[in-house]
């Protein structure tokens, strides 16, 4: 059992690790140089951020954790029902036959029910480690989309699915990939993230990209910066996001992030760098990535698509998992905690020896975009109309991965 | 409201030379009125047809005279007319041809309802009821009859024959009767007064003219609701009523007056917004519609905005920097949103964030771009498109029939397009190639060489307004040729557009035609000719078109041919 | 019956209206309320009134691939038109006939529709008069709340060909929403309900209108020739307004059809699904308002001439299609519109379904009303005037034969028209005027 003073260092941790990223990020920054001032300067907005997932019939040989109704029905069975019991509370929405909302107890852990865990009164999401690990099933199986951050080929290391990067570092897939809202591939995403990007879109900030080099439809250096904007998103007529949309730049550097970078045969790579995006709560109420990695692949229509990835603090997503909750996330909250913990491969704690970061990659969609700095001058140039669906407006239903549909 | 109601009924009997024979017309209507109340199972009175003609209001116009007497805190939120039918190239002449159906009436009879019920409500009282009665449960005919000949006064545009007040009072007493309310009386009297045809319908009442023998020109009060209709698409302030009561409006110096007053007053926007409105077709905006799959940019914010646009262009061309008209057909200078700054292809820095009003930024292209004038904004470009694609000849008919007045006449009713819409034909690759047919046809050509060149180079735009270089991968080719002057692209059409004489009559005609509720006469139409000169000389300015048609003679008649 | 067998309305509809407002029963007529027959009304005997509606649709059919081959009752509905297989028998179908233009400018989308509607077709497509709706109306639908009721299904007000006199097109309503307040809200009085009285407010409202009209009479004293007739037609609409309000104070009929659908919704827009969601509710509102007496006349527009409609996604609509789509050599018609002109059809049939869908007795709200279904033109690639299809159906309470294909080679299209005004005593000896004027009704559709 941890005590509550490490646990500060875990979940509130920003001073311990905030500082270690920092001097990194005050370093990547510094060597990046300023903003280069190239011949041309384009823009974008992202539209679209999601956990990179990739899940075949060889990633969860035990079955898998289940979803909703699994971990709701393990959930009610810890307070002590039986199976059977526990499946006819699910399907009463949660109460018992007396009406008594026991399901919600165990979640949120009502005063004065006498249930809990472990005769505590306790939110799981807020406590997991007052919880014993239920040891959930990890993702295995040769694919997980990525990079190779640590530079090594290990057995427990990855293959891009459509690079074939060998080495590739993704513990957060393994963490996440057997939950059934995380069991799946391309073009689908995830649930959960689809739903909260989809919510806070049009409260948050938007999220910038900006590339600048000599002849961007050329191969050569280029400077990729991220910044967040002062402006919400505008939406076009589908739901996506619109093209040619002006953003202006909020110069706070907590948000700024830049990369020295290339453009080979149109796909934008960045030399290893620290980034830190804030964003909003039920999404990620900041994305912090230590040795990031960027492949994104410049499409004719203006917009790239692609992946980012690098050493994510794993208790920023540990914590928004967290404030979606169990029922919403659909997800073992105390098995993705110790999951984490000893899945986390990067960025060790100086005194304890614990990786504080782990490995993890994201999908990127951005569509063109003009940006502006606070005079209002312009210093970004959208380029290309866009594509025609974008970000939310993109999603597809379709058939979940079928059997025989294996890597190429 | 500076006049009171009983003074102005007696005023209306004064006599004075110049309004002798006017009276003639004003007597006969009580002497009518009484006739057909001594005798209500006789049949109409047996006088020939007068001169009473009569135009619908717009749906503008019944807005703003309901805020402009009852206050901007009246929700009015239907409309008491359709959209009605444009005749002519404008619905201005439309609304003399139509009339007001059961359906219409009835929605009117609805909306007034909730109109009156706002007016008496306890919180106005203090401003909109002049009165308060001796017991709020009877008849009180003293405060009646103030309320009825006040508010009836600007609701009427004219002051109310005393017969009249007294049966709209008669109305209120009835209702307080039956319901035990006084203001419940006065609700019932004002709904009467918003259904009936004095407020409904702008009637236009003619007299002899004195100056003229033989011809017939509108009353003071018909010119006073003419002149305020056409400058301020609302009905006259109390100062024009006065002009009209007095006679000052039928005096050359009266009459200047007040056009200048008119001129001089903000409200001249709303004037010269309703009239573009009309003269550019945007009541179309009621059922434009736009492929969003195919053209996303174009969000409902768009389609909203593109109008706001064009207006707010017009007004700041026209009005603020008093250019000339035919600057609009090139100018770059405009007003965007962000919505439409994503459609225009340019950046927009925004200020405001969340909640906030969107904000109208003063925006000019830059000289390389393309879009310059009218013909360039959104609003021209998606309104004569279809849904799915653009079309040049929409966009051609635009051009000659709405910028131009040249008629444009419709398809015969054979024609066969099928075997030049296969675009997967390498020779049909963009609409100038599938649209060939137009040219070489003879059939086809004498009309489609009036609309399709023009067209073709608006297809650089596309349904959505949105610039392009290519369709179907092949270039477009903006080239073409107007009235026999060639050009290389948009910016060349739109020059040769801004020098074409036609473009200047076609304004002042419609002018007088939107003004008038009518097409010129034959001598009206000679004389536009002449103004049209002038003013192409000495510059087309709004307020200089609308100072020399609100000062000639023929402007207050009915145009009939003699 | 003995009074005490005798089942009370308010007694059976307790347990079956919870309260007021909106709830989709329709309740099945009660024998004890008819007579033996199930066709009239047991207390005064006089049987149900006939109704009478219109249906447009613009663009047409695929022509040549809709028309029978047998005339009379024993023919085969081509595959074209198998969207109304379940309305067969009580529809009638019309083929070969025109629209005569007898030298005037084809109108494209207009003169046609003009001629079918009026019996005219006008020199620069302007003098739009009467429509046939007006005149059946004046014959059957007097003392009703309202005059007629006028729907369009694709969002254009303007859409719809209904008209009295020669002083603009009758509007329609384009949302349901608001359509089913004007006829279901305030002012609906439920012909069950208990105690009724009078709302003295709207004797108020009536009171005034009737003093307005009678004071502003004077008007036409004054008013010039050429706008004699429409001034008059101010205090036409005038006067329904008045016959509407004189509706609602008095005790409605015992109408057992009768009852208030569920609420509609809107979603405004000439999108295939839009144009079919808002014609589902329209059809179902104007069947509940014939079944109330609401009014005996109504006149619904699928879209305008031009026909906006279009599929999401496809540039083209169905006007450019029908005008740019290549004829399939192998078939020998344009395929995408073969099949608009189907969900056409499909919407008649539905309209047609609905009406039937309401027991009156032994028959239905279709057996007593008569709707008439015409189009713009006969072949819309072509703006051709020839070969219209036109349908009616229903039977008007006997008034007409049904089941029939009646082949007129020639005939002016009018004749239709024509023969529904006899059906419904219409008195006049010919209608229409030049080629298009006709004198003798189809008998062999006349009961």
């Amino acid at each position: 059992m941890i005590a509550r003073g490490d646990l500060r260092r875990h979940f509130v941790g920003t001073a311990t690790i905030g500082a270690c990223l920092a001097c990194v990020f005050l370093a990547a920054a510094e060597s990046a140089g300023a903003e280069s001032a190239g011949a041309e300067t384009r823009g974008y907005v992202i539209a679209m951020v999601h956990t990179a997932t990739y899940a075949d019939t060889d990633t969860c040989p035990m079955g898998g954790n289940g979803g909703p109704v699994e971990l709701r029905t393990r959930r009610v069975m810890g307070a002590g029902y039986s199976e059977a019991e526990a499946l006819e509370i699910v399907a009463n929405e949660g109460r018992d036959s007396e009406g008594n909302r026991v399901e919600a107890a165990q979640l949120f852990g009502s005063f004065g029910s006498g249930r809990g865990w472990g005769g505590l009164e306790i939110n799981p999401g807020n406590a997991p480690y007052l919880l014993p690990d239920p040891h959930i099933e990890t993702a295995q199986g040769r694919f997980a989309p990525g990079f190779n951050l640590d530079g090594r080929v290990d057995p427990d290391d990855f293959e891009d699915p459509e690079t074939h990067e060998k080495g590739v570092d993704n513990e957060i897939w393994r963490v996440i990939g057997c939950f059934d809202t995380f069991h799946v591939r391309k073009p689908v995403r995830a649930y959960n993230e689809n739903i909260t990007w989809d919510a806070v879109l049009d409260g948050m900030p938007a999220w910038l990209i900006s590339v600048s080099g000599e002849d961007l439809s050329r191969d050569g250096d280029v400077t990729v910066t991220f910044d967040r904007a002062l402006n919400v998103v505008l939406r076009d007529a589908t739901g996506g996001l619109l093209s040619g949309a002006t953003y202006t730049i909020d110069s706070d550097p907590r948000s700024h992030s830049v990369f020295r970078g290339r453009i080979d045969n149109q796909i934008l790579t960045i030399e290893p760098g620290d980034f830190s995006m804030q964003g909003e709560s039920q999404f990620y109420a900041i994305l912090r990535l230590a040795h990031t990695h960027l492949r994104l692949q410049m499409l004719p229509d203006g917009s790239v698509t692609g992946l980012l990835g690098g050493y994510q603090p794993w208790s920023d997503y540990y914590q928004w998992l967290a404030v979606r909750g169990e029922t919403d996330g659909q997800i073992d909250l105390p098995g993705v905690y110790y999951a984490m913990k000893r899945l986390a491969d990067g960025v060790p704690d100086p005194a304890t020896g614990e990786n504080t970061a782990i490995s993890a990659t994201y999908w990127l969609e951005a569509v063109p975009a003009f940006h502006t700095d606070m005079s209002g001058g312009v210093v970004s140039v959208a380029v290309g109309p866009g594509p025609k669906l974008s970000g939310p407006a993109a999603i597809q239903i379709v058939a979940p991965p079928s059997e025989t549909e294996a890597q190429q | 409201m500076t006049t009171d109601s009983a003074a102005a009924g007696r005023a209306a009997t004064r006599t004075g030379r110049s309004r002798g024979r006017r009276l003639s017309v004003q007597r006969t209507l009580p002497l009518a009125l009484g006739f057909l109340l001594a005798a209500p199972a006789a049949s109409p009175a047996p006088n020939p047809p007068g001169d009473l003609s009569f135009v619908r209001l717009t749906e503008s116009q019944y807005r703003r005279a309901i805020h402009d007497i009852f206050g901007n805190s009246i929700r009015v939120d239907d409309s008491a007319v359709d959209r009605g039918a444009r005749e002519g190239g404008l619905l201005a002449i439309g609304a003399r041809k139509l009339t007001l159906s059961a359906a219409e009436l009835e929605r009117s009879e609805a909306l007034a309802q909730r109109i009156a019920e706002q007016v008496i409500d306890p919180r106005r009282r203090a401003t909109l009821i002049p009165c308060t009665p001796n017991d709020a449960g009877l008849p009180d005919d003293a405060c009646a009859t103030r309320f009825v000949a006040r508010v009836g006064l600007f609701l009427f545009r004219r002051p109310l024959e005393d017969v009249e007040v007294r049966a709209y009072v008669a109305m209120a007493n009835a209702a307080t009767h039956t319901l035990d309310d006084f203001y419940a009386g006065l609700r019932a009297s004002l709904v009467g007064m918003l259904v009936a045809p004095d407020f409904l319908l702008r009637l236009e009442r003619s007299e002899p003219d004195p100056d003229r023998p033989g011809t017939m020109r509108l009353d003071a009060y018909s010119r006073a609701a003419r002149l305020s209709f056409f400058l301020w698409d609302s009905a006259p302030d109390g100062g024009l009523i006065e002009a009209a009561r007095s006679g000052e409006l039928l005096t050359p110096e009266g009459l200047i007056r007040q056009v200048e007053r008119l001129l001089n007053s903000p409200r001249l926007e709303n004037g010269l917004r309703a009239f573009f409105s009309d003269m550019l077709g945007f009541d179309e905006f009621a059922t434009l519609t736009v492929d969003s799959s195919l053209y996303p940019k174009f969000t409902k914010n768009v389609e909203d905005d593109a109008r706001e646009q064009t207006l707010r262009t017009i007004v700041d061309q026209l009005l603020h920097k008093n250019r000339d008209y035919r600057e609009l057909l090139v100018t770059r200078e405009t007003f965007l949103t962000p919505s439409l700054a994503a459609i225009y292809g340019v950046p927009l820095a925004r200020s405001q964030e969340m909640g906030g009003a969107v904000p109208w930024v003063p925006y000019r292209f830059a000289d390389d771009d393309p879009r310059a004038g009218l013909l360039t904004h959104v609003s021209f470009l998606s309104l004569h498109s279809h849904p799915g694609t653009s079309s040049p000849t929409l966009r051609g008919q635009a051009v000659r029939e709405n910028l131009l007045c040249q008629i444009v006449p419709p398809p015969p009713g054979d024609v066969d397009f099928s075997f030049v819409q296969d675009t997967n034909n390498p020779d049909f690759k963009t609409v100038r190639q599938r649209l060939s047919v137009h040219r070489e046809n003879p059939t086809c050509a004498g009309c489609h060489s009036l609309t399709d060149p023009i067209g073709l180079t608006l297809e650089v735009f596309d349904t959505s307004g949105v610039y392009r270089t290519t369709e179907n991968g092949a270039p477009i080719d903006p080239s073409g040729e107007l009235n026999g002057k060639p050009y290389e692209e948009i910016t060349g059409l739109v020059e040769i557009l801004r020098q074409e004489p036609a473009a200047t009559s076609c304004l002042i005609n419609r002018a007088f035609s939107y003004g008038a509720a009518r097409t010129p006469t034959r001598d009206e139409r000679a004389w536009l000719g002449e103004l049209a000169s002038e003013l192409r000389r000495d510059g087309v300015k709004w307020r200089d078109l609308m100072r020399r048609i609100t000062q000639q003679p023929d402007f207050y008649t009915l145009g009939t041919e003699a | 019956m003995s009074e005490s067998d005798k089942i009370s309305r308010r007694t059976v509809l307790r347990g079956v209206m919870g309260g007021t407002g909106a709830v989709a029963v329709g309740l099945p007529v009660l024998e004890c309320f008819l007579n033996t027959n199930g066709t009239a009304y047991a207390a005064t005997g006089a049987s149900l009134p006939p109704c009478f509606g219109t249906w447009f649709w613009g663009l047409g059919l695929s022509p040549g691939h809709w028309e029978p081959t047998a005339t009379g009752v024993d023919y085969v509905l081509p595959d074209h038109l198998a969207p109304l297989s379940s309305i067969k028998e009580k529809m009638n179908l019309f083929s070969g006939m025109q629209v005569f233009l007898d030298g005037k400018a084809n109108q494209n989308h207009y003169s046609g529709a003009q001629g079918q509607a009026t019996g005219i077709v006008s020199k620069n497509g302007g003098d739009y008069t009467t429509s046939i709706d007006h005149i059946i109306g004046e014959t059957i639908g007097k003392g009703t709340r309202f005059r007629s009721i006028e729907m369009a299904c694709d969002g254009d007000s303007l859409a719809g060909w209904s008209a009295r006199g020669s002083n603009g097109m009758n509007p329609s309503e384009i949302s349901p929403l608001q359509l089913y307040a004007r006829i279901f809200g305030d002012g609906f009085i439920d012909p069950r309900v208990a105690d009724f009285k009078p709302d003295p407010a709207v004797m108020v409202r009536r009171s005034v209108l009737s003093a307005v009209s009678d004071q502003r009479k004077s008007l036409m004293a004054t008013v010039s020739a050429s706008d004699r007739a429409r001034l008059d037609e101010y205090f036409t609409s005038l006067r329904d307004l008045e016959q509407k309000l004189a509706f609602e104070l008095e005790r409605p009929a015992d109408l057992p059809a009768c009852a208030v659908p569920v609420e509609a919704t809107d979603d405004i827009g000439p999108l295939l699904g839009q144009v079919g969601q808002t014609h589902r509710q329209f059809a179902q509102l104007a069947a509940h308002a014939l079944a109330c007496g609401q009014t005996r006349v109504f006149n619904l527009t699928l879209g305008n001439a031009f026909s906006r409609l279009r599929i999401p996604g496809d540039p083209s609509g169905y006007h450019s299609l029908t005008h740019e789509e290549p004829i399939d050599t192998d078939r020998g018609y344009q395929p995408k519109c073969k099949w608009l002109a189907e969900q056409c059809m499909g919407f008649f049939a539905e309209l047609v379904q609905t009406l039937d869908s309401i027991k009156e007795g032994d028959g239905t709200l279709l057996d007593r009303t008569v709707v008439f279904a015409f189009t713009d033109h006969g072949e819309a690639r072509m703006h051709s005037m020839k070969r219209y299809p036109i349908l009616t159906a229903g039977s008007g309470g006997g008034r007409m034969k049904t089941g029939l294909h009646v082949a007129a080679e020639g005939d002016a299209a009018s004749r239709v028209g024509f023969t529904l005004q006899k059906a419904f005593g219409v008195v006049n000896g010919a209608w229409g005027t030049e080629s298009n004027q006709v004198s003798k009704p189809f008998s062999e559709v006349l009961a």
